[in-house]
C-alpha cells in the first residue's frame, strides 16, 4: 500500500511520550519509591525499560501515520506492523471537534476528532496532534467538503436523486457555502459562569467526594496538615462529650460544603472560560475553555434531543442549562464524561431558552403548550417509594429508643415531595415535537423532533403494572440517555408508542423530501 | 391505525403458571392482543431450549455450591445448600420458560416491528422500518438442533440500539429478516 498523505505534526510522538510517561513512569515513580529498597528499584527500573519501547513505537506510529482527502473521503493509513486504511466518506462525518490540551496549548498544537453516527464509543479518527493552524485550515475544508458532499450524493434520502439533480443540488450546496453566516447566540462572561458554577447540583457531590478523599488520605496519614485542621475542633470536643462533637461534625460538614462550592465554581469558571456559542450557517459552534481549549461544531440537523436542566437552585432565578444531544461517539471519553451532549450551554436565562431553541429547532412553536400530567396514581407510588424506607427506619430505630416514633413525621416532607414529584412529570407534543418533562431536584425538560425518533418503548415494572402504568421511552441516536414519561396510563401509553411511530415517520419523510426540494431549488 | 385500540385494555394480571405448555395457537388471545392487531409468538421450542439453559447454569450453581460446602465448613449438614439451589433451579425451571413464552409476542406490522415481552418488566417496543440499519439472523449449536434461529434489528438508536427476538423457527427468522431487510431505510441520515 502506498503512502501517500500529510504525517501528523512532529508533536504528536512528544505528546504520546508524556502519555507513556504518565501511564508508566508516574507510577514507577511514585510506586518504587513507596515500595522502597530493593523491591521498589526493581520495579522503577521494570517500569522504566518497559517505557522504553513505548516510545520508540510512538515514534513509529507517527511515521507511518498518514493522511489526506480524497474526493469526498478522509482517508488514514496507519500501524506500524498491521496496516490500516480507514476510509471515513465525509457525507457521514456528525462532528468535527478541535480540541486542545494544557500542554498542547503551550506547544501551539490541537487534535481534530470526526465522529460518524457509528456505534462504537470510539472517535472514528483522531488527527492528534497537528500543528493549531493546520487545525483550524482543515477543520474548515472538512466541513466545507463535507457540506458539499451531502449536497451531491443528497444524502438525505434514501433513493438519491439522478445524476442531473445531484449536479445541481451540488451546485447549489457550493453556492450557498460562499455567503455563510455566522451570529453569536450566547456569550458566557464570569460572573455568568461563577453563577453555573454556584448553582450546579454537583457542589454538594463535589464536597462529599472532597470529604471522603480527605478521610482516605488522612488514614494513610501522608496529609499531616488535615489532622492538623481537625485536632483542634475534634480535641476540644473530646473532653466536652456528645454535643460538641455533634458540633465539630457539623462545623466540619458546613466546611467541606463551603469548600465544594468554590472548588464547583472555580472548576465551572475554568472550564467553561469564555464560552461562546455561535450560529455558523447550518452549524452551531461551542468554543470554551481557560486551560484546555475546546472547539466543537455541530451540524444542525443532527441535533437529535435537547435537554433543559433546571437545578434546584436555578429555578428560583430563572436559570437553566441546556445540553444538545447528538449522534456520535459515545461515552469513554475521558474529558467528557456524560458523553457528547454535557453540558452544552452551561446556563441560560429562561426566557432566553425560547429563542436558543428556536435557533436549533426552526419550525418549533412552543408558545401557549401545556403539558398534559400523568396518571394521579404516580403520586401514590412516590410516596410508597419514600414511605417504606422512613416505616422500616422508624420501626427498627424505636426497638433502641422510643424518641425515633418522632422519625414517623418525615411522611409530611415525603408526602409534599411525592407531589412535587407528580407534578414535575409531564408531556406534551407540539408541531412536530415530543415534550417529556420529569425530576424534583433537577427539572429535566426533553424536547425530541418526532422526525428523529429511533425506536420507541413502554416498559412496565411489577409495581407499575398493579396500577396499570408504565413509563414511555422516546429513544434517538443521541448517545446517554433517552427521553422518559414515567408513570403515563398503559394505554395512554400505548396510544403515544403509536402515534409517535406513525407521525414521526410521517415527520422524517415530509424533511427529506423538503430538503430535497430546498437543494433542487 | 392509531383509532383502533381496545376498548377494554384487560391486563393478564396474575397470569396463572401451569407446568405444562399447551400447544400455542398462531396468535394470541384476543385479550392480550395490542392495538388493533394480534402478535405472533415465538417457535414452541423455545421452552425447550430456555429450560435447557436454566438446567445448564443450574447444574453449573449446584455443582459450585457443593464444592464449596465440601471445602468449606458449612454449619448446615453438607449438601443443604447445593439442594436449595438445585431446586430453585428446578423451580424456574418449570415455570418461568412458559411465562417467558407466553409473554413474548411480535408482529410485522406495515411501517414498523412491534414487540413486546417480559414477565415481571414488561416491554412494549416500536421499531419504525425506516430506523433499521441492517437485520441480523443468528442460531448457536443448541439453537441448531431444536431448529430455532434469533433475528436481531440494528438501529442507530441508544436503547433500542439491538433489538432480539429470540428462539423464531429457521425458516420464520430468515423470512422474517428477508422482509425487514427489504423494508429497511437503506442509507437513511440519522
Amino acid at each position: 500500500m502506498p503512502s501517500e498523505g500529510r504525517r501528523l505534526h512532529g508533536f504528536t510522538v512528544v505528546s504520546r511520550g508524556l502519555h507513556v510517561a504518565r501511564q508508566l513512569l508516574l507510577p514507577a515513580i511514585v510506586g518504587g519509591a513507596s515500595a522502597g529498597g530493593a523491591i521498589g528499584g526493581t520495579i522503577q527500573w521494570i517500569l522504566l525499560i518497559l517505557s522504553v519501547p513505548s516510545v520508540v513505537i510512538a515514534f513509529a506510529q507517527w511515521l507511518a501515520f498518514r493522511f489526506r482527502i480524497e474526493d469526498d473521503d478522509l482517508i488514514i493509513d496507519s500501524g506500524v506492523l498491521a496496516r490500516r486504511r480507514r476510509v471515513i466518506p465525509l457525507a457521514r462525518v456528525q462532528n468535527i471537534d478541535l480540541e486542545q490540551g494544557f500542554i498542547e496549548r503551550l506547544a501551539g498544537v490541537a487534535q481534530l476528532r470526526l465522529e460518524t453516527a457509528s456505534g462504537g464509543t470510539d472517535t472514528e479518527a483522531s488527527l492528534a496532534v497537528l500543528s493549531l493552524e493546520e487545525a483550524h485550515g482543515l477543520q474548515a475544508e472538512l466541513m466545507r467538503r463535507r457540506n458539499h458532499a451531502r449536497g451531491a450524493r443528497g444524502l438525505y434520502g434514501a433513493g438519491s436523486p439522478g445524476g442531473a439533480e445531484g449536479a445541481a443540488s451540488a451546485a447549489a450546496a457550493s453556492e450557498a457555502e460562499t455567503e455563510v453566516s455566522s451570529r453569536v447566540l450566547l456569550r458566557l462572561g464570569l460572573a455568568d459562569l461563577a453563577i453555573a458554577g454556584a448553582t450546579s447540583n454537583e457542589a454538594g457531590l463535589i464536597a462529599a467526594g472532597l470529604a471522603t478523599m480527605l478521610q482516605v488520605a488522612g488514614d494513610f496519614g501522608q496529609w499531616g496538615w488535615i489532622e492538623a485542621v481537625t485536632e483542634p475542633i475534634l480535641g476540644r470536643s473530646a473532653g466536652l462529650g456528645f454535643a460538641a462533637a455533634v458540633m465539630a461534625g457539623a462545623i466540619l460538614a458546613v466546611l467541606f460544603f463551603v469548600l465544594g462550592w468554590v472548588v464547583s465554581i472555580a472548576a465551572t469558571v475554568v472550564r467553561f472560560h469564555g464560552f461562546t456559542l455561535t450560529r455558523v450557517g447550518d452549524d452551531l459552534r461551542r468554543e470554551y475553555g481557560l486551560f484546555s481549549r475546546h472547539r466543537s461544531t455541530v451540524p444542525l440537523e443532527r441535533v437529535q434531543a435537547i435537554r433543559i436542566e433546571e437545578t434546584l437552585l436555578r429555578r428560583p432565578l430563572g436559570l437553566t442549562a441546556l445540553k444538545i444531544e447528538t449522534a456520535g461517539a459515545g461515552p469513554g471519553r475521558s474529558d467528557q464524561p456524560g458523553g457528547r451532549a454535557e453540558a452544552f450551554v452551561p446556563l441560560a436565562r429562561r426566557r432566553d431558552v425560547g429563542s436558543l431553541l428556536a435557533e436549533v429547532f426552526e419550525d418549533a412553536r412552543f408558545e401557549g403548550v401545556s403539558f398534559r400530567p400523568v396518571a394521579t396514581v404516580s403520586r401514590r407510588r412516590s410516596f410508597t417509594r419514600l414511605a417504606i424506607p422512613i416505616l422500616m427506619a422508624t420501626g427498627i430505630l424505636t426497638l433502641v429508643h422510643r424518641g425515633a416514633l418522632g422519625l414517623a413525621l418525615l411522611l409530611l416532607p415525603a408526602w409534599a415531595l411525592a407531589g412535587a414529584q407528580y407534578r414535575a412529570r409531564g408531556w406534551a407534543r407540539a408541531s412536530g415535537y415530543a415534550l417529556a418533562r420529569g425530576g424534583v431536584l433537577t427539572r429535566v425538560t426533553w424536547v425530541v423532533p418526532e422526525r428523529k425518533i429511533q425506536t420507541l418503548h413502554l416498559r412496565e415494572t411489577p409495581f407499575q403494572r398493579r396500577w396499570g402504568l408504565g413509563t414511555v421511552m422516546i429513544d434517538t441516536a443521541a448517545t446517554g440517555r433517552t427521553a422518559n414519561i414515567v408513570d403515563v396510563r398503559r394505554d395512554t401509553g400505548l396510544g403515544l408508542l403509536v402515534d409517535l411511530a406513525a407521525d414521526g415517520e410521517a415527520a422524517r419523510r415530509a424533511a427529506l423530501s423538503s430538503s430535497r426540494a430546498a437543494r433542487s431549488a | 391505525m392509531t383509532e383502533s385500540r381496545p376498548a377494554t385494555p384487560t391486563e393478564a394480571e396474575g397470569d396463572p403458571v401451569g407446568g405444562s405448555a399447551a400447544p400455542p395457537p398462531e396468535t394470541l388471545p384476543e385479550s392480550d392482543a395490542e392495538p388493533g392487531e394480534r402478535l405472533d409468538r415465538l417457535h414452541p421450542n423455545a421452552v425447550i431450549l430456555w429450560r435447557l439453559s436454566t438446567l445448564l447454569r443450574g447444574v453449573l450453581f449446584t455443582a459450585v455450591a457443593l464444592g464449596a460446602e465440601l471445602v468449606l465448613d458449612s454449619p448446615f449438614p453438607a449438601g443443604v445448600g447445593a439442594l436449595a439451589i438445585a431446586a430453585i433451579t428446578l423451580l424456574l425451571l418449570v415455570l418461568l420458560p412458559p411465562a417467558r413464552f407466553r409473554a413474548w409476542g411480535y408482529r410485522l406490522r406495515e411501517s414498523d416491528l412491534y414487540l413486546r415481552h417480559g414477565v415481571f418488566f414488561r416491554t412494549t417496543t416500536i421499531v419504525p422500518h425506516a430506523r433499521i440499519q441492517h437485520v441480523d439472523t443468528r442460531h448457536g449449536p443448541v439453537d441448531r438442533l431444536l431448529g430455532l434461529a434469533d433475528v436481531v434489528v440494528f438501529t442507530a438508536g441508544t436503547r433500542g440500539a439491538v433489538i432480539a427476538i429470540p428462539a423464531l423457527g429457521a425458516g420464520t427468522a430468515e423470512a422474517l429478516r428477508d422482509r425487514l431487510a427489504a423494508l429497511s431505510g437503506a442509507g437513511d441520515a440519522v
